[in-house]
């Protein structure tokens, strides 16, 4: 049986790993942000659009779709603004900002579909658990980003780790292991870590590269109410997807400085939280144009 | 044609004494085609008052064409009593939602979940059809043609013309006139200016020399710029609108709701004035709830 090398990085190495990661995605993050205020100027949305051709591409491919059924060929954003209006085109890069915040990909490749439900769904419950505590839209928006960045280190370690990352993970699923074992043995890194470097490199705010690097730390977590959002949406969204299993997985209780900031157990969450597929299967639609322009049929839970 | 305006209110029904001249009710339109069809645009609360004309004539079959989905077109569908009825027919048009990805039939039937009203969309007894239209799609009801253009609103809007035995009119749906997002004088402006040209003209060819054009006029120029990109247009933007296209009569619609029948009057007088309508027209009138005119 062939074991694997046991890789050990020195920090010069990871950095190397890391320049061949995309830039952090600012214009995801700002449609998300600007979007969030009313009075956001039109031209504020096309400036932010028009600067990043990857949210371009997919906007125009978007509205060019079969779907759309526009009589006429739209190239630019600004033209596809008067076409379409304004309103529509906020909608639209709202719906493609997650994506676009999480792969930072010319196209998406279908192997991170789990990754994106399993992010997104983090991100909708976290800015639910956010909103039901009374935080302004502002702040639910804050932890929303967060829910949707914190596994990022997964999608680095998939783009430094082709085929191999993936099997990773499948087997962390499949054989009920913990996945940050498994990283730390096969591939001496976890995504908790490489997440906070990243985020650290990014300079980003320091909300997001806790999120990023400690959203498996529940003593980290339990001191920010936000980061107590993010962290027990993860729980929450793990459980989702475990569906009938999830009465068995042990361990994934909160600890006490959460139960009393949110105020119920995790059970009680999951029900006030109510029936969120919808929301996760229409935000998914938007992240899955093919090349072609047209959409996929269905998107299965992978 | 045939078209008798059964609701003429934008935003949210108003009855009360202030309203009484010209109506309270929300967006619709009843058009009849020479050989009787009956075409319906849009099914605001004044839907409900062209249902209660029709049990004359079982049974119905209607094409229904929504402009958009906003409450204000739609809130009369779940009261429309033909659909209730064996044997009757409704043909229901309208346009995709593509941030949702829902077609007409989806949106729709949300109206009728059981939180929203008493009766599934599946209970309906009368045969439904749901046709999502693409823009510029057109549809034969009967002698009556019917070709969309979309419009400017804050959500996917489809102007509707209608052409019968060489009789044509319009419909704005609701409509903002188009602006430039960028100051004059900005390095992007120029650019913006070409597409908001462009637009225009495909709207104003696409309505070109109708005989009739009903549009969205829910300001004045006083209210427009604190209501800019709400979705509306003003009196005088119509009115250049209406003559770009060279058509030959224009009625108002979508009034205000706030506004009286007298403040209504007297801001349609001051737009007329102000743009000299009776020296270069074209013929300007309100609408009116149950008023019917020749198209
Ligand atoms: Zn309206
Ligand atoms: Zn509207």
């Amino acid at each position: 049986m062939a074991r694997n090398i046991i890789m050990v990085y020195s920090e010069t190495e990871l950095f190397a790993l890391m320049e061949e990661m995309p830039a952090f995605p600012h214009s995801g993050f700002r449609i998300l942000q600007i979007t969030n205020d009313i009075n956001c100027p039109p031209k504020e949305l096309v400036k932010v659009i028009e600067q990043d051709p990857i949210v371009t591409m997919h906007l125009l491919k978007l509205v060019n779709s079969e779907h759309f059924g526009l009589a006429k060929k739209i190239t630019s954003i600004k033209q596809a603004v008067v076409f379409l209006g304004i309103n529509t085109m906020k909608n639209l890069a709202l719906g493609i900002a997650p994506m676009e915040l999480l792969t930072g990909a010319k196209s998406f490749p279908w192997s991170l579909t789990s990754i994106l439900r399993h992010s997104l769904t983090t991100a909708i419950i976290a800015r639910k658990l956010a909103r039901d505590l009374g935080y302004t839209e502002t702040q639910a928006t804050d932890c929303y980003v967060a829910g949707l960045l914190h596994d990022f280190g997964k999608v680095a370690l998939f783009k430094l780790f082709p085929g191999r990352y993936e099997a990773l993970l499948k087997q962390s699923e499949n054989q009920g292991i913990p996945l940050s074992e498994l990283e730390v043995r096969e591939i001496a890194i976890t995504h908790t870590a490489i997440g906070k470097l990243l985020g650290q490199r990014w300079q980003l705010p320091e909300l997001l590269i806790h999120s990023m690097g400690g959203h498996h730390d529940s003593n980290l977590c339990a001191t920010s109410p936000f980061l107590i959002c993010v962290y027990t949406a993860n729980l929450i969204a793990d459980r989702m997807h475990r569906g009938a299993m999830y009465k068995q997985s042990a361990g994934s209780s909160l600890p006490a400085a959460m139960l009393q900031c949110l105020g119920k157990d995790l059970d009680a969450l999951i029900a006030s939280i109510g029936l969120i597929a919808d929301e996760i299967d229409r935000a998914l639609l938007l992240t899955t144009i093919r090349e072609d322009g047209s959409m996929a049929a269905s998107i299965t839970h992978s | 044609m045939k078209l008798t305006f059964r609701g003429v209110r934008g935003s949210i029904a108003v009855p009360g004494p202030k309203t009484l001249r010209y109506g309270g009710n929300t967006t619709c339109l009843e058009v009849r085609g020479d050989q009787g069809e009956l075409i319906i645009l849009d099914a605001g609360t004044g839907l409900y008052q062209l249902a209660l004309t029709l049990f004359g004539e079982l049974p119905v079959e209607a094409h229904l064409f929504l402009t958009h989905t906003h409450w204000d077109h739609i809130q009369g569908l779940p009261f429309f009593i033909p659909s209730f009825i064996p044997g009757n027919t409704v043909h229901i048009y309208g346009a995709f939602d593509p941030v949702d990805h829902k077609d007409i039939r989806q949106i729709l039937s949300r109206q009728f979940e059981y939180c929203y009203f008493p009766v599934r969309e599946a209970e309906l007894k009368a045969t439904i059809t749901y046709t999502t239209l693409k823009e510029r799609q057109v549809v034969q009801a009967g002698g009556v043609t019917v070709s969309n253009i979309i419009m400017n609103h804050p959500v996917l809007n489809f102007g509707y013309r209608l052409e019968c035995n060489g009789r044509s009119m319009f419909f704005t749906g609701d409509h903002e006139q188009l602006y430039n997002i960028y100051p004059p004088g900005e390095e992007d402006w120029a650019e913006y200016q070409l597409y908001v040209n462009e637009k225009n003209k495909s709207i104003t060819d696409f309505m070109h020399g109708v005989d009739l054009l009903v549009a969205d006029t829910s300001y004045t120029i006083q209210d427009y710029p604190q209501k800019k990109g709400w979705g509306h247009s003003t009196f005088d933007a119509n009115i250049d609108m209406a003559r770009a296209a060279e058509v030959k009569a224009l009625y108002f619609t979508h009034h205000e709701p706030v506004r009286s029948d007298d403040d209504l009057e007297r801001v349609f007088q001051e737009a007329l004035s102000r743009k000299k309508v009776a020296q270069y027209g074209p013929p300007c009138f309100l609408a009116r709830e149950g008023l019917t005119v020749d198209v």
